[in-house]
Formats: structure tokens, C-alpha cells, sequence
């Protein structure tokens, strides 16, 4: 059995799942002062989510027998987990943001995301980050205006 | 005569000076994916009141159809759609970049622009108010119909994989849902977060899928720099040139006609002509590969729907979206009454106006074509520095869409979906394009149903034969697909 297709198979029965006791719930808990709308917000979810479940299911026994070349090289490994350093790095930024104001958090995530692709040299990376984000604050937060959170320190330069 | 004062009036020096800080500033809001128009446009609404209500109107205007201009730009380069407009564009431009031919691609947007943009200013001139009219005897009914051809489009955009293509357009219809009920008001798949009774916005979605999952696909494949080799000529030439030319006219008429529609958005009528020129075209096996016809057909379809936007708000005083609300704010703001008779008891203003969309588009072309050689060497900056550069790009766009981290979020759920899709060769044009119909197809639907039942869309002519007309297409464009599967196949075999 083809192992991909069988987790394509279950994300998108899960989905489909999610969406037909969504569209159940809202078409039982009508609210009865919408009765000029015949189908109401519960009725379309619930014929998209069964036609996405039909054509998932369809999609998963044309499939499901099909082989796929399963090699994987080394340099392929190293390159995923490269792409997983790098959504992490997406996610403590956006994390950061939260908490230490929009500058230091993008000095932190270029001097993460420079060491990541492999730049070697601190100094060269420190510089890289600090120079990126100084243009990204005076693009967007100074010119631009835009207004990102603080963080907890709060200080209105970090923008 | 009205016209020709008009645009005599635009060439006083204030006139001249707001026009063009209003194609610029559109230029520069269209190439930041996520500060669309209409953000900017509400900013900048208080600081007009002390303009005169003329030069007040021809910048917000210059904003609006320069945003149009610019969303292009980063849709070819990097590969994130500067406005949900540009989204069909990154299908061809980005690859034609990958291909050292930025340059040729950004010429042809630049090209598809002006005569989109020229053309609607002489459309709105001429025969323009007569037209509108007719797009008041499209109600629910008709824009159901509409839509649904539209699903049309989702089969031409799956790709090798129709039923890839089909399960995409569903999800992105059911995540199009998420949210607020636009009629009963009863939140969607909100799982009691105060956040997703928010529902999805589209920039987010379409940042992340575009943006984030192409920076991290190249980084896994270690790509040095987006194209290695020396750039091609920036001018298409010969036989590429006509193809777009001819491409730039074709989506110029997709775009412009049912841009008068209210409520019509520039994405829908660029993903009609991308379908079209695919349609049209001897080798649509090669869409998605760099097609000058794919990057051209959309972004004059995208220019031609902003610059029809204006007839509506004009002549029946109904705004197409946040944008000419925006605009219609501005008019009423300075007693200026949209409608027939705007033309009549303003008609100095109209025609100055309208006389400044001539002036806009010229000026839109000589601000873009000189700095195409500029853009197009960003595909040769080290991959390494652009990379995080980009995704610092997506955070801001993300961000801007609504101020909240939680679209970021999205974008990075997004991100990581696009990269998965694209790795398993799944389409993603067929969830944007989901997405963007589904809210409307379910207002439409729901609409019609509620007026008349659901005979309503069968005794409507135009609703009846756009129904029908979008089955025809889904089975001609299913055997379409097979045959030119079976013809790649073949001649694949042959070699």
C-alpha cells in the first residue's frame, strides 16, 4: 500500500469529517428567525464536505495501490531538515514578535535564518541581521507606518 | 470636446503633481504583497480633504489602478502575488524568472497594464455609461451563474490531476466558510476562538501558499540564486511578443466586461483569462512552465476589471469593492452625488478625472518600464540573503492584511501546506481559486434560493445559460485534458 496516499487519504477524511458534523450541527441548530433562507449557513457546508469526502475517497482507491520510489538520498534528508530549521526559525520569530516588539525579533530571525543557510562567520551574520532588520523597521514601521506589537518591553522604538 | 478639456485640465501642476504621487503611491502599495489598495486608500482619505476635490479624487484614483500596475512585480520575481489580482501571474512569470526572463515578463505585465488601463479610460468615455446599465439585470441569480462557470476553470488548473484539482477547489470553498455567516450572521468552524470567528483572509492564505512554500522548496533544492545564468533581453521579441500583444488584448476584453459587474473582483477575471489564453493556446501543456501568454492575459485582465470598477461607482453610485467604497466615501465627503447625474451637473470634474486615467496610464508606464532591468536582477542576488528576505516580506504582508499575528500564523500553516502540495504535486491555483469563489457562491446561491427557490436559476436566461454553459465546458475540458495527456505520452514514447 502506498504510504503517502494513505496519510493524504486520512488528512482529508479527517477534514471532510470536521466539516460534515459542522454542517450537521448547523443544520440542526438552525436559527428559526432565518427561515427566508432555505438553505441556511449549515446546509451548504454540509454538501461541500460530502463531495469533498466522495472525491477523497475516489482519489484514495484510484491510488492507494500505486508504488512510488521510496529512495532517499542523503543530501535530500539534510536539505528537509534544513526546511524544518527554517519553519521553526518562521515560528519562533512570529513568536517573538509577541513578546520582544517586531526589531529585536527580526534581528534574531535573520541572524537565525543567515546561520541556517550557512553563513558561517558570526560577525558577518550579526551585521547581515542587523542591517536587514534596521531596513525593514524604517521601510515598514517608520515610513509605512505600520504598527506591530511591542512586546512586553514596550518601548514604542521597537516599532 | 468634454473629453479633450478634460484632459487639458489634467495638465495644471497640482493636477499633474497628485496624479502622479497617486500612481506612485499605488505602485508602491501593489508591489508590497498585503498593503493592498484599499488600506491605503483609508489612510489617506482624511489627508485629501484639504485637496480640492478634483486633484483629491485623481490620486485616490492613481492609487487604485497603480496598485493594479505594481501587484505584478513581485508576483514574477519571487513569486508572491503583490495583490490577490496577481495570483495567475506568479503560474508563468515566476517560471519565465527561473528562466532568466524577468525581464521580458515584467516588459509584458508593464505593456498588458497600459492597454488594459488605456482601454477601460476609453471605454468609460465613450460608451461606458450606457453599458453600466445593462449590469443591473445581473442579480443573485446571474452571479451564481457566473460562479459556477468559473468552477470551470478549476479543471484547466489541476493539472495533470483532475480530481487533485477538484478536492483543492472543495477545500479552499469549505475554508472560505470559516468564519462569520454573511447572512445569518452564525459563526463557522470558529471552535470557540475568538480569532476564527474572524474567518480567513485571503492574503494570508495566499502568501503563505505562494510566498513561504516556494522559499522553502527552493531552500531544500539549495538553489544558489533564482536564476544562475546571464538575463535574457528585457523586450520580448519576434513571434513572444505578438503572442503577448495579442494575449494583452484577449484579457483586456475578459477583463473589462465583467468588471462593470458590482462585486466583481480583478482575481476572478485574471483567472478567466489565464483559462482562456490556456484554452486558446497550441501547447497549454506548457502553461505553468513560462508562457508570456499566461503572465500578459492575466495582468491586463487585472488592469481592465480595476479600471471598469469606476464606471459603477460613477454612473449607479454602487462600489465594486473596498476600494471604490473607499472612493465613494471621498465622493459623497465632497457633496459630489454618484450617478447619471454626476455626468451632468459636474461635468468639468468627470471629465477631468476620467482625462487623468490617459495621463495615470502613460505616467504608470514610464515609471515601470525603466526600472524592469533593476527588478529583474533581484533573481540574481544569492539565494541565501534573498531567502530570509522574502519570508521577512510574508510577515509583513500577512500582517498588514488585518493587524494580527494570527493571520502570520496562517501564513505559516500555509507555507507548509504549499511546500507539502508542491512536493507531492498537488495543485495549489485550484484552493485560491476556491477560496476566492467561495464566499460568493455561497452568497449568490443562497440569495437566489431565498428569492425565488431553486428553479429560480432556470428561469433566469442569463443564469440558465451560464449554468449550462459551464457543464459544457467541465466535460469538453475534461476530454481536452485526456487528449493532450495521451498526445505528451506518446510523444514522450517516441523519443
Amino acid at each position: 500500500m502506498n504510504r503517502t496516499v494513505l496519510i493524504e487519504g486520512t488528512f482529508l477524511f479527517i477534514i471532510s469529517i470536521v466539516s460534515i458534523v459542522e454542517g450537521i450541527r448547523l443544520v440542526i441548530y438552525k436559527d428559526p428567525n432565518t427561515l427566508f433562507d432555505p438553505i441556511g449557513p449549515g446546509l451548504y457546508v454540509l454538501i461541500i464536505s460530502i463531495l469533498l469526502m466522495v472525491t477523497s475517497f475516489t482519489y484514495f482507491i484510484g491510488n492507494y495501490k500505486k508504488n512510488i520510489d521510496t529512495k532517499k538520498d542523503a543530501t535530500n534528508n539534510e536539505m528537509v531538515q534544513r526546511v524544518i530549521y527554517m519553519t521553526a526559525a518562521f515560528a519562533a520569530y512570529i513568536f517573538l514578535i509577541y513578546f520582544i516588539g517586531y526589531l529585536l525579533a527580526s534581528i534574531i530571525f535573520f541572524l537565525l535564518e543567515f546561520r541556517i543557510v550557512g553563513i558561517k562567520s558570526w560577525p558577518i551574520s550579526i551585521l547581515l541581521a542587523l542591517s536587514f532588520s534596521a531596513f525593514y523597521y524604517v521601510t515598514f514601521v517608520y515610513f509605512c507606518d505600520m504598527v506591530f506589537p511591542r512586546g512586553i518591553i514596550n518601548l514604542p522604538i521597537w516599532g | 470636446m468634454d473629453l479633450l478639456n478634460g484632459i487639458a485640465n489634467v495638465f495644471s501642476l497640482s493636477n499633474l503633481l497628485y496624479c502622479f504621487l497617486g500612481c506612485l503611491g499605488g505602485t508602491l502599495v501593489g508591489v508590497l504583497p498585503g498593503l493592498g489598495p484599499a488600506s491605503t486608500l483609508s489612510i489617506l482619505l482624511p489627508l485629501t480633504l484639504f485637496l480640492d476635490p478634483t486633484a483629491s479624487i485623481i490620486m485616490l484614483a492613481g492609487i487604485y489602478y497603480g496598485a493594479a500596475y505594481g501587484g505584478s512585480t513581485t508576483s514574477i520575481l519571487v513569486n508572491i502575488p503583490g495583490e490577490a489580482g496577481s495570483v495567475p501571474t506568479t503560474f508563468d512569470g515566476f517560471p519565465m524568472t527561473k528562466k532568466g526572463r524577468a525581464g521580458e515578463a515584467l516588459f509584458i505585465s508593464a505593456i498588458g497594464s497600459f492597454i488594459a488601463g488605456t482601454f477601460g479610460a476609453l471605454m468609460i468615455s465613450f460608451i461606458g455609461p450606457r453599458m453600466v446599465m445593462h449590469a443591473l439585470k445581473f442579480g443573485p441569480p446571474e452571479y451564481f451563474g457566473l460562479i459556477f462557470f468559473s468552477l470551470s476553470m478549476l479543471i484547466s488548473l489541476s493539472g495533470a490531476s483532475v480530481i487533485k484539482g477538484a478536492i483543492c477547489g472543495l477545500v479552499g470553498i469549505l475554508i472560505a466558510t470559516s468564519g462569520i455567516d454573511p447572512m445569518a450572521g452564525i459563526t463557522r468552524f470558529s471552535f470557540s476562538s475568538l480569532q476564527l470567528m474572524k474567518g480567513m483572509d485571503l492574503i494570508p492564505i495566499v502568501v503563505g501558499l505562494f510566498g513561504i512554500g516556494e522559499v522553502l522548496c527552493s531552500f531544500e533544492e539549495n538553489i544558489g540564486k533564482i536564476y544562475e545564468g546571464k538575463l535574457g533581453n528585457f523586450i520580448p521579441k519576434g513571434p513572444e511578443m505578438k503572442k503577448g500583444l495579442w494575449a494583452c488584448i484577449r484579457g483586456t476584453l475578459i477583463g473589462f466586461f465583467p468588471g462593470l459587474l458590482p462585486g466583481m473582483v480583478p482575481a476572478l477575471t485574471a483567472f478567466f483569462a489565464y483559462d482562456l489564453e490556456k484554452r486558446v493556446s497550441k501547447h497549454p501543456e506548457k502553461f505553468g512552465t513560462g508562457e508570456i501568454e499566461g503572465v500578459a492575459g492575466p495582468e491586463a485582465a487585472n488592469n481592465a476589471t480595476a479600471q471598469a470598477g469606476f464606471l459603477p461607482l460613477f454612473v449607479l453610485g454602487i462600489p465594486t469593492g473596498p476600494s471604490m467604497a473607499i472612493i465613494l466615501g471621498a465622493l459623497m465627503i465632497y457633496g459630489l452625488q454618484p450617478g447619471p447625474t454626476l455626468f451632468l451637473q459636474n461635468k468639468d470634474f468627470m471629465w477631468t478625472v476620467i482625462g487623468s486615467m490617459y495621463i495615470g496610464n502613460v505616467m504608470l508606464l514610464i515609471l515601470n518600464l525603466p526600472l524592469v532591468g533593476l527588478w529583474a536582477k533581484i533573481s540574481q542576488i544569492p539565494y541565501k540573503y534573498l531567502g530570509p528576505s522574502i519570508l521577512a516580506i510574508c510577515v509583513i504582508g500577512a500582517y498588514s492584511a488585518r493587524n494580527t499575528l494570527f493571520d502570520v500564523w496562517i501564513a505559516l500553516g500555509a507555507g507548509v501546506l504549499g511546500y507539502i502540495m508542491r512536493k507531492r504535486n498537488w495543485p495549489v491555483a485550484p484552493l485560491i481559486l476556491g477560496f476566492i469563489l467561495g464566499s460568493m457562491l455561497e452568497l449568490s446561491l443562497r440569495q437566489s434560493v431565498s428569492m425565488g427557490g431553486p428553479m429560480i436559476f432556470f428561469k433566469r436566461p442569463i443564469s440558465c445559460v451560464l449554468i449550462l454553459l459551464a457543464i459544457v465546458t467541465m466535460v469538453i475540458s475534461i476530454k481536452l485534458l485526456g487528449r493532450v495527456h495521451k498526445e505528451i505520452i506518446m510523444q514522450e514514447s517516441d523519443k
